[in-house]
């Protein structure tokens, strides 16, 4: 892993830590759903990290094309499978969002 | 039964009749110390969100704005065990709301919205991703071309939103009370301005002369009650 990407990756993880709720709701037909939402949430900030790191390598011109193609395909599956995970969980895009103070909004 | 929340005011206007809110309750005043709260039953304490139940908190927001002074709007999901709860909740914040029933006394808030920023091209691009891929590129990198053109629009939005922001606040100054920073979600970039009722008009006739020059695609929403003036009421 580069410098740059850990210490994205530690801002953001930083920022959610803050963020993230003092206690998950134990109503027992809840907790499920509850603990899936933050868990998603954690790796919904994880996977935007790593595309934008993506994309910057990418437009930096740092990657060959096969390179290019075997990460996006990458993320790609990770997309979807973020999409299956969110559907089986009763989950929206803005369930996971999570402000992340002076960095802004995840998107 | 619980009491949900959705305004106070320092003055006395009571909801109009047929006034709904969250789940279908009726809406009544409470007085509250010297204020008056614009409430109604729950069925239980915690609220849980729906698109229905904002809808809903806003729009008796808006029935309070469009009535008598202008109501300090709560945040939604504000309920208490009951009506005495309520009253005790709201009186030991009374200077609090006080100072920001003040802050807002008189104004509404007006949201001047970006949908697209100054790079055509760009825009463009986000707008038709999928028919400038190449037919050689594979899925992957498709996949992170449309990723690169989305975060590039998100860009020129929010500068797009700021030379707006600055724009409005140096032309139109004399209008404004209070204005706040942009905000970007998805799609679209926004700043809410604190205006005075009587000044609504000309302040929108002003900030979209002074915007049509700058070839964003804007809008000016509202008047709505001031969410955005409200602190963590």
């Amino acid at each position: 892993m580069d410098e740059a990407l850990r210490d994205e990756l530690a801002t953001q993880l930083a920022a959610v830590a803050r963020a993230l709720p003092d206690r998950i709701n134990a109503d027992p037909e809840r907790v499920e759903q509850g603990l899936a939402r933050l868990v998603l949430t954690v790796i919904e900030v994880v996977r935007k990290v790593l595309e934008h790191q993506a994309v910057r390598r990418m437009d930096g011109g740092d990657l060959s094309a096969e390179d290019v193609e075997r990460l996006g395909l990458t993320l790609l599956k990770l997309d979807e499978r973020m999409q299956q995970l969110k559907e089986a969980f009763g989950l929206t895009d803005e369930d996971l969002q999570i402000d992340l103070g002076p960095l802004g909004r995840l998107r | 039964m619980a009491t949900y929340l959705y305004c106070v005011r320092a003055d006395a206007a009571e909801p109009p009749r047929g006034v709904i809110g969250i789940d279908g309750s009726p809406v009544r005043a409470v007085d509250a110390s010297a204020l008056v709260a614009w409430v109604s039953d729950v069925v239980d304490g915690a609220v849980d969100v729906t698109v229905d139940r904002l809808r809903a908190h806003d729009g008796v927001c808006a029935a309070a704005l469009a009535v008598g002074e202008t109501p300090l709007p709560i945040r939604f999901g504000q309920s208490f065990a009951d009506d005495a709860a309520l009253i005790r909740g709201v009186t030991q914040r009374e200077t609090t709301l006080r100072e920001r029933l003040e802050r807002v006394a008189g104004c509404v808030e007006l949201r001047v919205v970006v949908t697209r920023g100054l790079d055509a091209d760009v825009n463009a691009a986000t707008h038709n991703d999928e028919s400038d891929t190449q037919q050689e590129e594979g899925p992957g990198t498709s996949f992170l071309r449309r990723l690169a053109r989305v975060g590039r629009a998100d860009l020129a939005r929010e500068v797009a939103c700021e030379e707006a922001r600055h724009a409005v606040r140096i032309a139109a100054s004399a209008f404004i009370v209070e204005q706040q920073r942009c905000e970007a979600t998805r799609g679209l970039a926004f700043f809410p301005v604190l205006v005075r009722r009587s000044d609504v008009s000309v302040f929108r006739d002003m900030a979209e002369t002074i915007l049509s020059s700058q070839q964003i695609d804007l809008s000016i929403l509202g008047p709505f009650a001031p969410y955005s003036f409200s602190g963590d009421a």
